[in-house]
């Protein structure tokens, strides 16, 4: 789970607690995300088609051409704000058992789709839907509803992922106050660091608040917090095997 | 603040954890279901029970007609199948009217849940199908014998075993197989998923 805005690193490990998360991240500037996000987002533009198809007998004529045409009209938006720049083609269907109602999603491969694919796009949607809910159907066809292409072209605005080196020094808490701790119901003296004395590679254990100028990270007992390369707070359970 | 009203709001904070098990429960059974009367028109319902038949916690999405009638109904599966007799991965069911859920279309299925090898709880969950033989759809009816096929309390699982049989039955009796065994094995996958909440949220909790 990625956490960003002003409150979501205060809820993130009580929820990850309860959603058996086992690792987050709390991004440089969280707490402005969103702004930073409608900055830094690359131009693109999606398109979506009913096209109902039953994988047993694929129509890959058909869908090819139609994919084709879905992606020179996405294009044909992206390409003049993308200018020279490299645009990139994602095409993901959505997928269900013939006769059910919601369906899961695939991503579909590059290229011209033939009957094998019909197969592999079929193994992939058992093997989520398994992973979701436990079963798989036998002998039931699965069927493509939805068909989306999304032409996307990032933007290079000169503000590139730093990598940096730290010596994990962790300065002392500002200050500690008393937080209460939902796993053991008990108010916990709990230290306050502040975001920005912490360096790559330092590493607290929760409880603890990690503070900075648009949010806070609430680490709770059950997690640790590591500063990585990116200046990214990373959260990780303490016994990953729960 | 008192151990009293500690214990109160832990209280409450629990049953709302359980409701939210069986409400993930419920919309198992919603998204996977294969008849639209599940699916579009929500006529379903899952609760969690104790070891005794007594219902815990309902799920927010379903009608009353099903809750209603789920809630008396485990205590007559305990009768015929105590809990001491049950096993993991047992699926039991019926389509009883007077036992079960109101009329032979809905179908109950009940899964005992276990923690360390003992059992904790029971999970049930109806849903109305399409079709179950008979008459079909229609009040014209004269006797239940004419309404479709009664299943009488059953395994539908024996220790993760489907009872193929009792599938082939049912089936062989409807006029929409495809969509009644789809729904048949939505209502024990919902069951499933209430289980693995459950061990999951008695994992997290101390005692």
């Amino acid at each position: 789970m990625i956490a960003f805005g002003g409150g979501a690193p205060l809820h993130l490990c009580r929820l990850a607690e309860k959603l058996s998360i086992n690792k987050m991240i709390v991004p440089s500037g969280a707490g402005v995300g969103s702004a930073i996000g409608f900055l830094r987002a690359p131009i693109s533009y999606e398109v979506t088609r009913s096209f109902p198809m039953v994988l047993d007998h694929p129509d890959m004529k058909q869908a090819n051409e139609m994919l084709e045409s879905m992606a020179k009209e996405a294009g044909d938006i992206v390409h003049p704000a993308a200018g020279d720049r490299q645009v990139q083609v994602q095409r993901v269907v959505d997928i269900r058992y013939q006769g059910q109602g919601h369906e899961l999603q695939v991503v579909l491969p590059d290229g011209t789709l033939d009957a094998a694919d019909a197969n592999w796009i079929h193994d992939q949607f058992e093997t989520q839907y398994q992973s979701i809910y436990g079963v798989k159907l036998d002998n039931v066809a699965s069927e493509i509803v939805t068909w989306s292409v999304t032409v996307l072209c990032e933007i290079d605005d000169g503000v590139s992922p730093t990598f940096g080196e730290g010596d994990a020094t962790v300065i002392a808490p500002r200050s500690h106050r008393a937080l209460f701790d939902g796993a053991t119901g008990d108010m916990l003296k709990t230290p306050v660091y502040w975001r920005f004395d912490l360096s790559v590679g330092a590493k607290i254990s929760g409880p603890a608040i990690i503070a900075e100028h648009e949010t806070s990270t609430i680490v709770t007992s059950q997690f640790a917090a590591e500063i990585d390369a990116h200046s990214y707070i990373v959260l990780e359970r303490k016994e990953a095997a729960q | 603040m008192s151990n009293k009203a500690h214990d109160a709001i832990r209280t409450q904070v629990m049953w709302n954890r359980l409701i939210s098990v069986v409400e993930e429960q419920a919309q198992s059974l919603l998204r996977t279901a294969f008849g639209a009367v599940a699916r579009e028109a929500g006529d379903l319902s899952a609760g969690v029970y104790d070891l005794n038949g007594a219902m815990l916690a309902q799920a927010v999405t379903g009608t009353p007609g099903h809750v209603n009638t789920m809630a008396n109904a485990v205590v007559h599966f305990l009768e015929r199948f105590p809990i001491e007799s049950l096993k993991p991965g047992d699926v039991l069911v019926t389509n009883d009217p007077w036992m079960g859920t109101g009329h032979l279309f809905d179908f109950v299925v009940v899964t005992p849940a276990f923690y360390n090898g003992k059992a904790i709880g029971i999970f049930a969950s109806t849903c109305h199908v399409i079709d179950v033989g008979g008459v079909g759809f229609s009040a014209d009816a004269t006797a239940i014998y004419e309404e479709g096929t009664l299943v009488p309390h059953m395994y539908l699982r024996r220790e993760g075993r489907l009872n193929g049989d009792l599938l082939n039955v049912i089936l062989a009796n409807t006029r929409n197989p495809v969509e009644v065994r789809g729904d048949l094995m939505s209502l024990i996958s919902a069951n499933d998923t209430g289980v693995n909440r459950l061990v999951e949220m008695m994992g997290r909790i101390s005692n």
